[in-house]
């Protein structure tokens, strides 16, 4: 299973994402301030680091860029009580992968975790996608669901592409809206949910077993077996 | 701005008031002058009929006459007048065609007509002194003031002339010193008109004069200072609230979520959870709301700004909603002319029209029409985002 270092000078929040990563089976070292963290980092050997921006002895940003600058390309999640755009621009400037404002829901920092190492494990470019007898091709921009082909909005398509990358995966509510409208606040509406509605009559017809799934609480999975 | 506003200002007013006075002045001094000298001419005509009288008077009643004459002949200027009648009123001698009526006798002068016997017709003013010489008859000396009644006339014009002069004069002056107070007033209106909605951050113009209105302007400006002062640490206690109480409630949350997930599978205890935690949500949405509207008014954010199509946007923001207004069969269509593109915060953008359209979706019925429309502004580089809601 990965391992993943969390730098964090806040003890509150460090115990939370140890402990909620914990859950998701992940093995978790911490390191209280900047220097420490940067030095731990620098050995290469994690699969994803969790970043405070704001930090004793070495500033979030300086060891991010250090890391990149090293050739050390270990997908690093930002956590900052900085919810600024310039802030997050800059922290995704210097090399991090995502961009967390405190304070976070746990479940969706793990989310964000799981789909950085996701991303990381993907080898390559795919041109196609494939969850049970779903089937995505990215170069056709067709979706087919066993023998039919499904139709398919601009908006669903890349809905439905991002759930599949991710798919097995919690997915929330921001992070589809990050990703597939490409803004960073929150909307602050339903309307995620009618999208998925959408999605969700297209793809899980009556009759076939669903795929979609719904996470009370968090999000949405797209999954074969729930 | 017109002339009734300008003849409201205390430069007018005050010019007005002070010509007016000025006026009154001139009058005053005039008449006093007019006065004075009319007095004297009187005096001076007085005396010099007294003394005729006098040098008359002892004159023997047979020489009387031929006196009266010589001294006709000799006032070259044609301005005395002599007059001897019998006691039946009939003329003896002098250049007096008649006796004038109600003449006292007793030597005192008065200021009455006269026809002389060179024009009868043309009654003359004149003052005259008439006494009854010991022989019944009466002597009549007169003196022409046409004169003085000329100088009255030319006095009486220059009152009339001299006070309207200056009154015109005051009412000119006091337009023209009126202007620029005024040109300040519309200045102090447009600024005003700004703070009041809601840029709190100008302040009124203050000139280098020190003028009553630059006092007024930097003393509303102090006002505004401690306004706005109040007004940030008003917003400052909010912010702090909300941010204070959003870390407490991502920590309930995250404990509820615990919990939820470590309650097995009883339906009834999971949905109980799922509300306790929905409820949660919405209360952290709320305090999210709240502190981005200071996030968004406090933050100089330039880093996000670059140059946007407003259609794009719009077409991004209208799609975004199309399921929402579909499910409530709302028909959501869009029009969008070809406008220049902007230079901003396409992130701010995009969420003003997502809050336009959920609020527009949120109040329009079923079956109603929400119509977005873009169209080139009238000035050069604006465009005018509309949304009509019909039904």
């Amino acid at each position: 299973m990965a391992i993943i270092l969390t730098i964090e000078d806040d003890e509150t929040t460090a115990q939370e994402i140890v402990t909620e990563l914990g859950n998701h089976g992940f093995t978790v070292e911490w390191a209280r301030n900047g220097r420490d963290g940067l030095a731990r980092a620098l050995s290469g050997h994690y699969d994803l680091i969790t970043l405070d921006r704001m930090l004793p002895l070495v500033d979030g940003l300086t060891i991010v860029s250090t890391l990149r600058e090293k050739n050390i390309d270990t997908p690093v999640l930002m956590i900052s009580a900085l919810s600024d755009v310039d802030e997050r621009i800059d922290g995704l400037r210097a090399g991090g992968d995502d961009y967390l404002v405190k304070p976070f829901a746990s479940e969706e920092m793990a989310a964000r975790v799981e789909v950085l190492l996701r991303r990381r494990n993907r080898a390559g470019r795919q041109t196609q996608l494939r969850v049970a007898d779903l089937e995505l091709d990215l170069v056709a921009r067709q979706a087919r669901r066993g023998d039919s082909v499904l139709d398919l909005l601009p908006t669903e398509f890349r809905l439905l592409e991002y759930m599949m990358r991710n798919s097995a995966q919690i997915i929330t509510r921001t992070m589809l809206f990050e990703s597939v409208w490409g803004y960073h606040f929150d909307p602050g509406t339903n309307i995620i949910d009618v999208h998925i509605a959408r999605l969700r009559r297209k793809v899980d017809v009556p009759g076939l077993s669903p795929l979609i799934h719904t996470v009370r609480g968090s999000g949405y999975t797209l999954d074969e077996y729930r | 701005m017109n002339i009734a506003e300008l003849s409201r200002t205390v430069a007018f007013r005050l010019t007005l008031f002070y010509s007016l006075f000025f006026t009154l002045c001139v009058v005053v001094l005039l008449g006093l002058v007019y006065r004075q000298t009319a007095m004297e001419m009187t005096r001076r005509v007085d005396q010099i009929l007294t003394l005729e009288n006098t040098r008359l008077a002892v004159v023997s009643q047979l020489r009387l006459p031929d006196e009266i004459d010589k001294s006709i002949q000799r006032d070259q200027r044609h301005i005395y007048f002599y007059g001897l009648f019998a006691p039946d009123g009939s003329r003896v001698a002098g250049n007096v065609a008649a006796r004038p009526q109600g003449t006292p006798m007793n030597g005192d002068i008065r200021e009455i007509t006269l026809l002389a016997t060179l024009a009868p017709s043309q009654p003359l003013p004149a003052r005259v002194l008439a006494t009854r010489l010991g022989s019944g008859d009466v002597l009549l000396i007169g003196h022409d003031v046409q004169q003085l009644i000329e100088f009255g006339e030319i006095m009486r014009r220059a009152f009339f002339w001299s006070g309207s002069l200056t009154i015109l004069f005051g009412v000119m002056f006091g337009l023209a010193l009126s202007f620029r107070p005024l040109r300040r007033v519309e200045q102090i209106r447009q600024v005003c008109e700004l703070i009041m909605r809601g840029n709190i951050r100008q302040r009124l113009p203050v000139g280098k004069h020190r003028d009553e209105l630059d006092m007024l302007s930097g003393i509303v400006n102090r006002m505004l200072d401690e306004i706005e002062r109040l007004m940030s640490e008003i917003k400052s206690v909010g912010d702090s609230i909300a941010h204070d109480l959003r870390t407490p409630l991502t920590r309930l949350r995250a404990v509820l979520y615990r919990m939820q997930q470590q309650l097995g599978d009883s339906p009834a205890q999971q949905a109980m959870a799922g509300q306790v935690i929905a409820e949660v949500d919405s209360l952290l949405q709320r305090f999210r709301a709240l502190l981005r509207i200071s996030e968004i008014e406090n933050q100089q954010r330039r880093a996000g700004f670059k140059q946007i199509g407003l259609r794009e946007i719009l077409e991004q923001a209208v799609s975004f909603f199309e399921p929402l207004a579909e499910d409530k069969s709302i028909q959501l269509s869009m029009s969008a002319e070809p406008v220049d593109t902007i230079y901003g915060d396409g992130e701010l953008l995009f969420e003003a029209i997502i809050n336009l359209l959920d609020n527009a979706i949120k109040f329009t019925p079923a079956g109603g029409h929400i119509r977005v429309s873009l169209r080139a502004g009238r000035k050069e580089r604006s465009s005018i985002l509309s949304t009509a809601v019909a039904g």
